[in-house]
């Protein structure tokens, strides 16, 4: 579905800067659930834009659904294919109310309004916003505002999403909620979902997660291996979640916990199970 | 810095069919050198009310007093205020104006009369206790830095004033766990330099170890504040998502029956409390 072969990027490809991705080879599967990881500055970003087209590379080659990103005449196509939900939902509101928003991309590529119409009710009806339809975008909450820019991008019927930390603006309960949500549409349509999160309690629920750190993937697999590999982790400078470092440091302490423990949940059944009775 | 208001009440367009209570009624009282997190969920209030702090909204009604002097529309007393208060913003990208991260942070330093060789010299050190390095950042653009780096940047703009309090809104948001920590490392060397610190967060876990106190809103009013382990408890009681994370585990074992302590936030503290039950006999 995504590929990039060698891929390089610079900011400023005459020098000066480090390259902001460093030599990416990666091969993302239809219908799969991404995650993707990494310190502040590591590339994350700069990677999703590359699988719209946003950005091209500047070594290497990228690859949507066997177009080449940097063939210009390609890139139509390429954005409808891959839709964009950006790290932060107010750069994106261009619009003076809901449904005008939702619509926006479609009316760019010339759909029939009839057309227009229903998909915007649609994806209105999947999100529960449609209620909103003549609200003004710039007076939601943060959550409303994210819920509108998922709608906008789903409205365009793609076959995959790219999602900068849609949840990093969110209270626990919009963002369970969007997580969720999001869960949901990759299975009901068979949406590739690319994910960018801090919380890494929210990649554990991915089918696989990237660790990007200064524009390389230094980690790549299964949420429960790449999340308990605390060496990694914290040689990218971060930590993992919250269980997955209490077991680690429970380890330590001479107690017999299975490996693979990153939700709380897991770490408590564990315990309770595993406890000697005295 | 001591902040009160007395019960704060803000309504944004009244009149209109957007019209909004976004706070009704807040009272509340913080010494000198607190350490406050203000936590809630997104539409609660928490933007709106520390807006108040520094003037930047006025109360429908009620009051506002920050050392005892009420704020009002005199312009000269709120420029007071906010050369000994400062606010980072949201989204830090809405307060950035200068070419460069060095004009950005020098700004401030520089209305404040110094010398150039001091102004840089402030600057770098601003740069560092946020830990970005200085070479490699101050000719950068701050606009096109990553969101986690303009938000370190934002707060080192403030880092040259000598301020007395220092607001934060959503300062974690879109920061990586190394960030979050070297945060929550500054803050805490501000506190002990007797700053006032006020953070807005959903996630009460970064930086509760720090905190003094709590006020958790909802719709506008107040559903929990005072001291770290009462508000605790309550939210124990259906706002469990909102726990910091190692409190949450220690909640979950005790639903299964654990003999463990609640009143624990920190990683190395819950390892104590787990292993002391793991090996005893209750539970
Ligand atoms: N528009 C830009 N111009 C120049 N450098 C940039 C720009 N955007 C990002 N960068 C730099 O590229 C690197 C990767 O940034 P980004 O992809 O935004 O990281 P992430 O999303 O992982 O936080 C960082 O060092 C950042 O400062
Ligand atoms: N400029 C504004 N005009 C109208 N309503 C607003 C404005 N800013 C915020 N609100 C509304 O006020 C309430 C509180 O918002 P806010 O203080 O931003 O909450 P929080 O920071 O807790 O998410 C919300 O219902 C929000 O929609
Ligand atoms: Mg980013
Ligand atoms: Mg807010």
């Amino acid at each position: 579905m995504l590929k990039t072969r060698g891929l390089y990027f610079s900011y400023r490809p005459e020098g000066g800067t480090p390259f902001a991705l460093a030599g990416i080879d990666l091969e993302i599967y239809r219908g799969q659930h991404t995650a993707i990881i990494g310190p502040s500055g590591s590339g994350k970003t700069t990677l999703l834009k590359h699988f719209n087209g946003l950005l091209g590379p500047t070594r290497g080659e990228v690859l949507v659904s066997g177009r080449t990103t940097s063939c210009t005449s390609q890139l139509p196509s390429i954005r409808r294919i891959c839709a964009m939900i950006f790290q932060n939902p107010d750069n994106q509101l261009v619009a003076t109310t809901v449904e005008e928003e939702i619509a926006f991309g479609l009316e760019n590529y010339r759909v029939d309004p009839k057309k227009i119409r229903e998909q915007v009710d649609w994806a209105m009806g999947k999100l529960n916003i449609s209620h909103l339809a003549a609200y003004p975008p710039h007076l939601l909450s943060g959550g409303q505002k994210r819920k509108v820019a998922v709608a906008s991008a789903i409205a365009m019927q793609p076959q995959c999403l790219l999602a900068d930390e849609p949840s990093s603006m969110l209270d626990p309960d919009s963002r369970r909620e969007l997580q969720e949500l999001l869960r949901s549409l990759q299975r009901e349509l068979g949406l590739t979902l690319l994910q960018v999160t801090h919380y890494l309690e929210e990649a554990a629920l991915a089918d696989r997660v990237l660790l990007l750190d200064r524009g390389r993937v230094t980690a790549d697999g299964p949420p429960e291996k790449v999340l308990t590999d605390l060496g990694r982790l914290h040689a990218a400078g971060l930590t993992s979640s919250t269980a997955a470092e209490l077991a680690a440091l429970l380890r330590e302490e001479g107690l017999a916990l299975p490996a693979g423990i990153v939700q709380n949940q897991e770490l408590v059944d564990s315990l309770c199970l595993l406890k000697p009775s005295g | 810095m001591l902040i009160e208001t007395e019960r704060l009440t803000h309504i944004y367009s009244p009149g209109t069919p957007w019209e909004c209570w976004a706070l009704e009624g807040i009272t509340l009282s913080w010494k000198p050198g607190s350490f406050v997190l203000i936590a809630g969920p997104s539409g609660s209030g928490k933007s709106t009310l520390i807006q108040h702090f520094n003037g930047l909204l006025l109360p429908s009604s009620g009051r506002v007093l920050i050392d005892g002097e009420e704020l009002g529309s005199d312009k000269a007393a709120l420029g007071r205020i906010r050369r000994r208060l400062g606010l980072v913003f949201q989204i830090p990208e809405q307060q950035f104006f200068a070419e460069t991260v060095f004009d950005e942070v020098a700004f401030a330093a520089a209305n404040l009369g110094l010398s150039s060789a001091e102004v840089a010299r402030r600057v770098k050190v601003s740069l560092e206790r946020v830990g970005l390095d200085y070479e490699q950042f101050r000719g950068r653009s701050p606009f096109n830095l990553s969101a986690g780096q303009q938000r370190l940047v934002a707060i080192a703009s403030l880092l040259p004033l000598e301020l007395e309090a220092l607001i934060l809104d959503e300062p974690a948001a879109g920061l990586d766990s190394g960030g979050r920590r070297q945060l929550a490392l500054l803050l805490a060397d501000l506190r002990r330099q007797g700053m006032t610190v006020i953070v807005v967060s959903h996630h009460l876990g970064d930086f509760i170890s720090l905190a003094d106190q709590i006020l958790f809103l909802e719709r506008g009013r107040v559903v929990a504040a005072g001291e770290v382990e009462g508000v605790l408890r309550r939210l124990a009681q259906g706002y469990e998502p909102y726990l910091p994370p190692v409190t949450d585990i220690m909640r979950r074992l005790v639903l299964r029956g654990a003999g463990v302590s609640t009143a624990v936030f920190e990683l190395a503290a819950a390892r104590e409390e787990i292993v002391s039950w793991w090996g005893g006999n209750s539970g």
